[in-house]
């Protein structure tokens, strides 16, 4: 597996807002992957309620990645998407991949039509299918689109060339995963960084591969957009997956060129009261305790070889395990001492969230040892998994933060 | 310790229900390699507190074929000496990725309680609820409440709370290698079971040297006079007492202990086809045996083999040692079933067939001398290696494990260590 | 190609599960391997070998195989199921790569004493 270095972290650590909110998947987890593993700490969560609330008002980047695009629409509605709009005119950085590519493109569908940001089209969607092609669509996937539908064509692995002078790192072309992302017709109202160039032996084809050249071939996969003070980068391909490298590179580029926006990092809750080291040490091991018990409950389903389905889309219990694993990976370094900024309430509310969990998870394995259906169960369940993990996260690189603030001081 | 190993011990005070942890020194692990070596240390520590130790041996729960062994020391109430029990199938190992090399067990506790060990935390919960229940049930509760059917549980039964000699630790539903009356010093602690499960990561000082030693030892044993062969009835056959026919029609399965090459333990059904292949809709079809004696115990009194089954199944319910209720029945003239169920509460005697040293006789002793049969267990305690299996492989010689030691961890152990800590050990 | 295991010979001992986290984090543990035996029917000695594929979940149970669409609730073979195609990899437990950077192939197959996995 290739690794970032984690590079001697700059003093550039811009305030970097990752959604979380309704319709986002797992995949914002691989931006917190990369960032980390590139020394950016100042990272922050936000879910539909913080963005409509002022979330965005402290943040110079804004990354939406994958998930249901209509239903992240839906949860923002018209006033999240006033809120983005201006975030983004008054000089921010919104960068989305997939979901969060498909988002701010031109639609005319309810909700989504509230994020016409940019006036490209999409190439992949049902009304640029002839009789015929639209027919075979209907073994093969498909999301549904109003009237029209997004078909997908390929997944896994496809080539990506640099356009316009861009290049990843000395390099013109790279390999990126595709999942479900957009493919751009090319437009006056976007700039092409890179576009679609070709397929590996990894890439999976989900059409004759005729058709799906004339998809995604020579269209845009990368692009741009200046939009008042800011700008707009929108990426079909997942560009954050944590095993491509040169992608994870050029992602971050984008991220390093920008230039501090309106506010020096809001720093304000990092020095606030650093509480006793002793009590946070309890907290964090009754904590420490409820997220292995939620481990372990979903460790008894690992004989439970179904998925639920919510929404159109189906979850493994696997996906349980990405959620808790991200914690658990990280306790060893919120145990290693050291000051951890962070209220004892928010820590009360993170153990009582994570014994909810454990609940849900040990009535969904009893439901499943008695053959009942659980999708109720999980349906609540991935929400309240990705704000634990969001509400952790933060206390994480709140610690990382003030070390590496310090360190530097 | 840096490797093969979670540097923690756990020492848990029943008295004030309070656990502490402490890191597993590199030299204590340097002078007494692991395993027995060590838990016998541990003991030595706390003596004052009559405490239970339980651990791994060094390579417990890694690649190296047979590292599936778990071991409990304490005094044996029934011996007065320092033993060692073996508990395996997934025991060992899950002990070994729960977070603690060792848990030192002190004091006894006012009121019944269990331990929950989990992903490093040691947690010593109320055992009300279980406390009079059987072994099975017990173990069902604490499963179906925590959510997780790979808990692995070490756990008496009626026998030890009422502090039988008999009584016998069990490992989940099955008779474990406990015949040092281990299960009424978890009694007399008020210590119902002990519940293990965790999901860690054992880092290896030399990886793929390790794992390559692992590979080419596991060639030479898999072509050894075992091959192909398995079950309980191949080891009464080299124990020279062969029951194969006569077990043979209620066989379902045999299973093996976490990656041991032979599976020692055959599962038979009791009250289902034995040819069933797919799931069967009983909710408990049979019994998985685990020792070989108690199988023999009941044949000798002339019980058929679903019977002698049965009767195991009842033994383990109860958390009784059926070795001594096969021998004690044998002495009083029982031989139906029916009346020695009946005897398993207040049974009482002296037993021929208690160990006389410190490793459970348990592991036959096939056809070696007691010396020979001694230095073998002691390597297999301090390594971690099935107490059985590693009688039944010689090839999987004493040199064999130093240098997967060695690879495995960096320490530099010698056979001169060896020899130390096995004269040590046997003191 | 890929792998085969034989259920009726599994003796349940998880080397093949152990080997496989090996293979993935070159040290011992069992989170990340994509072979496992299931455990959870203890009393009722019943057990099956799966294996998580690129597409596929594969499971082989002693009655017969069994193969499971990812990312769908229902078998690959019934046909009825739309894939998602935009459903995005877990990262935890990685589909098998036959141990493609391995010279001496599978490591699973290696560590099985009883020979029950084999490639096809
Ligand atoms: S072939 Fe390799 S990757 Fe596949 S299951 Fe076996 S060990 Fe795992
Ligand atoms: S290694 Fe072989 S016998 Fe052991 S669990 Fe895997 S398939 Fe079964």
């Amino acid at each position: 597996m290739p690794s970032i270095s984690n590079r001697n972290q700059s003093s550039f650590d811009p305030p970097i807002g990752i959604y979380t909110g309704s319709g986002a998947s797992h995949s914002w987890l691989w931006f917190v992957e990369i960032l980390e593993r590139m020394g950016f700490y100042n990272i922050h969560f936000v879910d539909d309620r913080g963005l409509l609330a002022s979330a965005l008002d402290s943040l110079d980047v804004l990354l939406m990645s994958g998930g249901d695009t209509f239903a992240i629409a839906k949860g923002l509605g018209t006033e999240g998407s006033l809120k983005l709009r201006h975030f983004i005119e008054e000089g921010g950085l919104y960068i989305g991949t997939c979901a969060g590519a498909y988002l701010p493109l031109r639609s005319s569908m309810e909700f989504l039509n509230q994020f016409n940001f940019i006036q490209a089209k999409i190439a992949n969607i049902s009304r640029r299918l002839s009789e015929p092609e639209r027919h075979s669509f209907q073994q093969v996937a498909c999301s549904s689109y109003g009237c029209e539908f997004i078909f997908h064509v390929a997944r896994e692995e496809v080539v990506v060339e640099m356009a316009n002078g861009y290049h990843a790192n000395g390099k013109k072309e790279m390999i990126a995963p595709l999942y479900g992302g957009p493919s751009i017709y090319p437009s006056e109202d976007i700039e092409s960084i890179a576009i679609y160039k070709g397929f590996t032996k990894k890439t999976k084809f989900l059409v004759e591969k005729a058709l799906a050249q004339k998809t995604l071939i020579g269209n845009i996969a990368v692009g741009k957009k200046e939009m008042g003070k800011g700008h707009l980068y929108i990426f079909g391909p997942h560009f954050e997956h944590p095993h491509f490298l040169p992608c994870n590179l050029f992602l971050i580029e984008v991220i390093r060129k920008k230039h501090g926006r309106r506010h020096s990092p809001n720093q304000k809750d990092v020095y606030e009261d650093p509480v006793k080291e002793e009590v946070v040490r309890n907290y964090i091991r009754d904590l420490k305790r409820e997220v292995s018990h939620s481990r372990i409950a979903a460790s008894g389903m690992t004989d439970f070889m179904g998925s639920w389905q919510i929404g159109n889309k189906y979850y493994d219990p696997e996906k349980i395990q990405v959620f808790i694993e991200t914690l658990w990976k990280r306790f060893t370094y919120l145990e290693s001492g050291g000051e951890v900024a962070v209220d004892l309430q928010d820590l009360d509310e993170m153990i009582g969230q994570m014994q909810g969990i454990t609940d849900v998870l040990r009535k969904m394995k009893k439901g499943i040892d008695r053959g009942e259906a659980t999708d109720g169960l999980a349906e609540g369940l991935f929400p309240s998994l990705k704000k634990v993990t969001s509400h952790f996260l933060t206390v994480y690189f709140n610690k990382k933060r003030l070390e590496s603030i310090m360190s530097q001081a | 310790m840096e490797y093969l190993s979670s540097n923690k011990i756990a020492i848990i005070d029943l008295g004030a229900s309070k656990t502490i942890q402490k890191e597993l020194d590199e030299d204590l692990v340097k002078e007494k390699i692991g395993g027995a070596g060590i838990t016998t240390a541990l003991y030595e520590e706390y003596r004052d507190e009559d405490p239970i130790v339980l651990g791994t041996g060094l390579l417990t729960g890694t690649l190296a074929p047979a590292s599936a062994l778990g071991m409990v020391t304490a005094k044996s109430p029934v011996t007065g000496k320092i033993c060692h029990a073996p508990f395996t199938l997934y025991g060992g190992v899950e002990l070994k990725y729960c977070g603690f090399d060792y848990v030192v067990i002190k004091g006894s506790s006012p009121k019944p309680v269990y331990l929950w060990i989990h992903d490093g935390i040691a947690d010593v919960n109320d055992g009300k609820e279980i406390w009079g229940k059987d072994v099975w049930i017990s173990t069902d509760m604490i499963r179906e409440v925590m959510g997780d059917p790979l808990i692995q549980i070490l756990a008496i039964g009626k026998a030890g709370e009422s502090e039988s000699d008999f009584a016998q630790v069990c490992i989940n539903y099955w008779a474990s290698g406990d015949r040092w009356g281990f299960g009424k010093l978890f009694g007399q602690k008020k210590l119902k079971l002990v519940a293990m499960r965790g999901m860690s990561l054992l880092e290896i000082a030399d990886p793929e040297g390790f794992v390559r030693k692992c590979k080419e030892f596991l060639s030479t044993i898999k072509s050894g006079p075992y091959a192909g062969k398995g079950g309980i009835g191949e080891l009464s056959a080299a124990m020279g007492e062969d029951i194969r026919q006569w077990l043979e029609p209620i066989i379902h399965r045999h299973l093996s202990c976490f990656n041991t090459p032979f599976p020692t333990n055959t599962f038979v059904f009791l009250d289902e086809d034995p040819k069933l292949l797919k799931e069967t809709e009983k909710k408990e079809p049979g019994f998985l045996i685990t020792d070989v004696h108690g199988l023999l115990g009941y044949k000798k009194l002339g019980l058929s083999a679903a019977e002698a089954c049965d009767l195991l199944r009842d033994c383990a319910k109860y958390g009784i040692d059926a070795v001594a209720v096969a021998e004690l029945s044998q002495k009083a003239g029982k031989k139906k079933p029916d009346e020695i169920k009946k005897s398993l509460s207040g049974l009482k005697g002296s037993l021929e067939s208690v160990g006389k040293g410190k490793f459970s006789p348990w592991a036959p002793s096939f056809t070696l001398s007691s010396d020979e049969w001694e230095r073998r267990q002691a390597v297999a305690y301090l390594f971690g290696i099935h107490p059985i299996y590693a009688l039944m492989s010689p090839e999987f010689s004493e040199e064999k494990l130093i240098e997967l030691a060695n690879l495995g961890t960096g320490l530099g152990f010698t056979s001169e260590t060896l020899d130390k800590v096995i004269i040590d050990i046997l003191k | 190609m890929g792998i085969k295991v034989d259920p009726k010979k599994c003796v349940s001992c998880m080397a093949c599960e152990l080997a496989c986290g090996y293979h993935r984090d070159d040290g011992f543990a069992l989170l990340s391997s994509c072979i496992m035996v299931t455990r959870g029917r203890e009393k009722k000695d019943y057990s099956a070998v799966v294996l998580k594929e690129e597409e596929n979940l594969v499971i082989a149970r002693p009655e017969g195989l069994e193969i499971r669409k990812l990312g769908s609730t229902g078998e690959a073979s019934s046909g009825r199921e739309k894939e998602d195609a935009s459903a995005k990899p877990l990262l935890l437990r990685e589909p098998c790569d036959l141990c493609g950077d391995r010279e001496e192939g599978p490591l699973c197959l290696q560590f099985c004493p009883v020979n029950a996995i084999s490639m096809n």
